[in-house]
């Protein structure tokens, strides 16, 4: 067994990847292209933009965020199926968009347009903070600088190392990344068929310079859209600019938003289109002067688009839509504008009707771009397996509705009781730290619990015009109870609930305003104290010691593997990266929940095959089996890899005939065997 | 406001502000811990000899 010196030597050398020249040469021309081709996706959500946009400014600012998400999905996801997923042809694409749009496009979408939309933004945004309290200001300005330091500082320290994103996430866009082509390829993790815009998004951010160092930003905008959703939702149900921007900061602190924004999770993207709809759903409902009908007809296709996205992301968003309605149609029905929803709904189908034939065709579009983001993972597993949610299979109570793959999704009373005690069990995160996972806690943080609670019952007793969206956030958490799988980490796919909280807090601060100073004075001063400890828990994800930020750092940035950063990686993945050269192909075997992200190598450079193998075979046919697939290396690792699996092969390489290992967890066909 | 509004207004207010210390007492055990631990960390890493370790 090698000791651990040769190990660094050989680490060294085997990483030693790309010579000064040549790296400088593609780090230039990755960032040119990502340029040109970001600008193509922001032309792209630019005209999808003006043809959706409200007559709100905060509506406004949540359409434009979630519409570059989109159009980057979309973008990355057309290129993927067409196999260009390479720099230069999204460069092409994108310059080429900005080129036709400029050239040949309509004025509404122009320079001259995109220059006074720029101007009008800024004229805006200049009016809209004059308008807040100098503290507020200076809350808003440390609030957001931290944030963006602590953002910016994980994702360049750290390499991703959450355990959900190392199975399949990321696996699908190493994958994806390195063969510029979004496809199947053969895996033992059969979640990597999930629906997966996410993954697509963060492809985008890999592909330029071939390298993870950026993947960890994938979930930011949807942090970004999280919170100016709470924001607008707040203003939305007419709460003063101060209160709703107290409350959007303290949603933006919630610890569990904030893990995995930069935990390489989809859930944020999930929670973040939630909270938009919820947002565009409230201003629907609570419009007394009406909308014009292209506005509604824009704002209707908006949600449609955000829904569908969210489908293409988690199916698990159906269950929360729901609660949506519900918003929606109770809000309505109890500030009197049912009636007169419905008839602006009818109105718009006919304003779209009596449109522009270049305004339809734009919408149908739209609608073809949702649909397609929407239904394309579903649509081809179903194709492929014959099951649209594989590997999940679907039972409602005791009937199986859909056959497995080799999970089940199941609905029931019993999974929801299950749940809420859980639930109950977490309350007040009493069980230990706050981690990315949430593992035993609900991940809300201090200012759900301190504040966010009492206030969240003073509205339930004091604002009967908070109701329907309170009513809308526990009936869709309700309904994701039905069917979360009750675990130790089954708050992770309610990140978004405590914006209720938030929401509740804009209506509380705003009654403190009248003539309560002193206590307003008091809660500010406990806003910013648990805004503080909220972020001063998850500087390090609660989980990462300073020893371990130590390691990562004395690498260049270049250099910082997942496979070398043992927190929740075992070490054996070091020793892959150490003594498999990176123009071999690496074998593996590893369960369908463990790790296969860290062997492709941070600038995705180690072509991986799957090696199938059962604890009774030969060790000739092991051998054989790697053989056919090109490769004299097989990877295993405990935890990651069967017991029985990793003793058999312990054995095969006692007898030294045909596999030696290597380095722990490491097999080596002998080039004599 | 009448003052008989205003005193239920500021009773009201009271009743809160004990209810949100109390919510924050409670959520501090143990969660206060876990919050501080890595700034006390990063502490005792860029002011070495001035923090003492745990139980130092």
């Amino acid at each position: 067994m090698p000791d651990l010196e040769s190990v660094k030597i050989r680490a060294s050398r085997s990483r030693g990847c790309r010579d000064e020249p040549g790296m400088t040469w593609s780090l230039v021309s990755g960032v040119v292209c990502a340029g040109v081709s970001g600008l193509g996706v922001l032309q792209i959500a630019y005209a999808l933009h003006r043809l959706l946009r409200s007559d709100r400014s905060s509506l406004n600012a949540v359409s434009f965020v979630f519409l570059v998400m989109f159009s980057a999905t979309g973008v990355s996801l057309l290129m993927g199926l067409a196999g260009l997923l390479r720099p230069l042809p999204m460069a092409l694409l994108g310059g080429g968009i900005v080129l036709l749009t400029w050239r040949i496009g309509p004025d509404e979408i122009g320079p001259r347009q995109v220059a006074r939309s720029l101007a009008g933004f800024a004229a805006e945004a200049q009016t809209w903070w004059r308008g807040i309290p100098p503290w507020l200001k200076w809350l808003t300005v440390i609030s957001v600088t931290v944030s963006s330091l602590r953002f910016a500082f994980l994702i360049w320290a750290l390499p991703p190392f959450v355990w959900d994103a190392l199975t399949y996430h990321l696996t699908n866009v190493a994958e994806w990344t390195q063969q510029g082509r979004i496809g199947l390829f053969e895996a033992p993790v059969a979640r990597i068929y999930s629906p997966a815009n996410f993954e697509v998004l963060s492809t985008w951010l890999t592909i330029f310079l071939h390298h993870d160092m950026l993947i960890e930003a994938a979930g930011i905008p949807s942090y970004i859209l999280a919170v100016l959703a709470v924001f607008a939702t707040a203003r939305g149900l007419g709460l003063s600019r101060s209160g709703s921007l107290l409350g959007a900061l303290a949603y933006g602190s919630t610890p569990a938003l904030l893990l995995a924004s930069t935990g390489t999770k989809n859930d944020p993207q999930v929670a973040a289109v939630y909270l938009g709809v919820m947002a565009l759903g409230v201003d629907l409902y609570r419009r007394r002067d009406g909308l014009s009908g292209k506005t509604l007809l824009g704002q209707s296709v908006l949600i449609v688009l955000m829904a569908l996205y969210a489908v293409g992301t988690k199916i698990y968003i159906v269950h929360m839509l729901p609660g949506l309605a519900l918003v929606v149609l109770s809000g309505a029905w109890a500030e009197g504008t049912l009636r007169s929803l419905l008839g602006a709904l009818r109105g718009s189908l006919a304003s779209f009707r009596q449109a522009s034939t270049g305004y339809r065709l734009a919408l149908i579009l739209a609608l073809a771009a949702g649909i397609f983001l929407g239904a394309y993972w579903n649509v081809r597993n179903w194709v492929l397996t014959g099951n649209p949610f594989y590997p999940y299979g679907v039972t409602i109570g005791n009937e199986q509705i859909i056959e497995s793959g080799d999970r089940i999704a199941h609905l029931g009373l019993d999974t929801l009781v299950e749940n809420l005690r859980l639930l109950a069990d977490k309350f007040g995160d009493r069980l230990g730290p706050i981690q990315p996972d949430l593992p035993d806690t609900t991940g809300w943080g201090w200012f759900a619990y301190a504040l966010g609670v009492p206030v969240f019952l003073w509205a339930l007793v004091r604002r009967r015009r908070l109701w329907p969206v309170m009513a809308g956030f526990l009936v869709s958490l309700a309904i994701l109870f039905l069917s979360d799988r009750p675990s130790p980490w089954n708050m992770r796919y309610a990140i978004w609930f405590p914006a209720v909280f938030s929401v509740a807090f804009a209506a509380f601060w705003d009654w403190l305003a009248g003539e309560l100073p002193l206590h307003r004075t008091l809660v500010a001063a406990v806003v910013g104290v648990t805004l503080g400890l909220n972020v001063a828990m998850v500087l390090n994800y609660n989980r990462i010691s300073t020893d371990d930020f130590e390691t990562m750092l004395s690498r260049p940035v270049w250099e910082r593997e997942a496979g070398d950063f043992h927190v929740s990686v075992p070490l054996e993945y070091s020793n892959a990266l150490a003594y498999v050269p990176r123009t071999a192909v690496l074998g593996y075997n590893v369960t369908s929940n463990g790790f296969i992200y860290p062997l492709f190598r941070a600038d995705f450079s180690q072509h991986l095959v799957y090696i199938p193998f059962s604890a009774d075979e030969s060790c000739e046919r092991v051998a054989e089996a790697m053989r056919e697939r090109n490769t004299r290396y097989l990877f295993v690792a405990p935890e990651h890899t069967s017991d029985e699996k990793i003793s058999f092969l312990r054995r095969c390489a006692d007898t030294g005939e045909i596999l030696r290992e290597r380095a722990r967890g490491l097999y080596v066909i002998n080039e004599s065997g | 406001m009448s003052s008989t509004n205003r005193g239920r207004a500021h009773a009201e207010a009271w009743v809160m502000l004990v209810f949100i210390m109390g919510m924050m007492g409670w959520y501090a055990n143990p969660q206060i811990l876990y919050s501080l631990h890595f700034v006390y960390e990063l502490a005792r890493l860029l002011l070495p000899g001035v923090i003492p370790p745990t139980g130092g």
